[in-house]
């Protein structure tokens, strides 16, 4: 295969749908279309994106809406049958809400919002998404929200740590997440929701090209 | 006609980060002994254009389970009042 197909689903309010396609097409060569929220099927892509912004507003909560657009059924069918699927801040919300991801996202706990770099620690680069990082690397990547709290119940929490599938933890939790979680995948492997923005470190001139290896996991993983 | 008012809170085991930074805004205005606790929720107000109250009550609780509340971090409650 020589390009990966990859796939930005846009909301009304997604702003980080750009920068997504942006470091797919033009830093990663990739081939890379826009998917509207209200197609109703998603054909001919390798790996879906879920991008941030603020999806309706953030009306009700985070991703609630979104989690009804029309695409959404085609998301969850792709999932369902193994395609690879990522959610980025506002992406990662609707995964929760949607299901495909277990837990809820709570206000940051100072009730801010919250924009600056931050230090992820990695957990498990056994995914399709970090296989190309070094084991338990540090990555500097910003995070910019005002629901990134992440909540689970204990068994939850505990259902995470047997299988592994805490990816990246915060090393000082900057919103109160549970266990500094800042990225969580499925049980299966192949939805993966992270809080950090991969594609606003993936340029030197960015100050740190820490999150481009995400997106180049990606295209090791499906080659 | 029927308007539903619907509640929805965060569950008690749930810490409520806005309610915590209300209660510390109330108490600097001199509630301090009074205040025990505040928890910031949500009232969605639905009118229906229906007059059979069962079965509306048999909607708006599927409404609430579907899209107005996270099960798994709020609760949910609904009242249902006859209006013009």
């Amino acid at each position: 295969m020589e390009f990966l197909r990859f796939g930005v689903v846009v909301f009304p309010g997604s702003n980080c749908d750009h920068d997504c396609f942006y470091v797919l097409n033009n830093v990663l060569k990739q081939d890379v279309k826009y998917i509207w929220h209200k197609e109703i099927e998603v054909r001919d892509v390798d790996c879906i994106v879920l991008p941030g912004g603020f999806s309706y507003g953030d009306y009700l909560r985070t991703g609630a809406i979104a989690r009804f657009s029309p695409i959404m059924q085609g998301v969850i069918d792709f999932a369902n049958k193994g395609g690879l699927v990522i959610g980025i801040c506002n992406g990662f919300q609707i995964l929760l809400e949607a299901g495909l991801l277990p837990g809820a996202m709570l206000r940051n706990k100072n009730v801010h919002f919250i924009c600056k770099h931050v230090h992820i620690k990695l957990l498990n680069k056994n995914t399709p998404f970090t296989n190309l990082y070094k084991k338990d690397e540090v990555l500097k990547i910003p995070i910019a929200h005002n629901e990134g709290n992440y909540y689970i119940d204990e068994k939850g929490l505990k259902t995470l740590k047997e299988n592994n599938q805490i990816v990246f933890q915060y090393c000082a939790n900057p919103n109160g997440a549970a266990d500094n979680i800042a990225g969580i995948i499925n049980k299966e492997g192949n939805v993966l929701g992270m809080m950090p923005h991969p594609e606003r470190s993936s340029e030197k001139e960015l100050g740190s090209q820490d999150g481009l290896f995400i997106f180049k996991s990606i295209v090791e993983w499906v080659k | 006609m029927l308007k539903a008012k619907v509640y929805v809170n965060l569950k008690n085991t749930v810490v409520d980060p806005q309610g915590l930074a209300t209660k510390n805004a109330l108490k600097s205005l001199n509630y301090e002994r009074e205040i025990e606790e505040v928890r910031v929720g949500k009232l969605i107000d639905i009118r229906l254009d229906m007059s059979d109250r069962k079965k509306a009550e048999q909607m708006i609780d599927e409404m609430c389970k579907k899209l107005l509340s996270n099960p798994t971090i709020e609760d949910y409650s609904f009242t249902l009042e006859e209006v013009e």
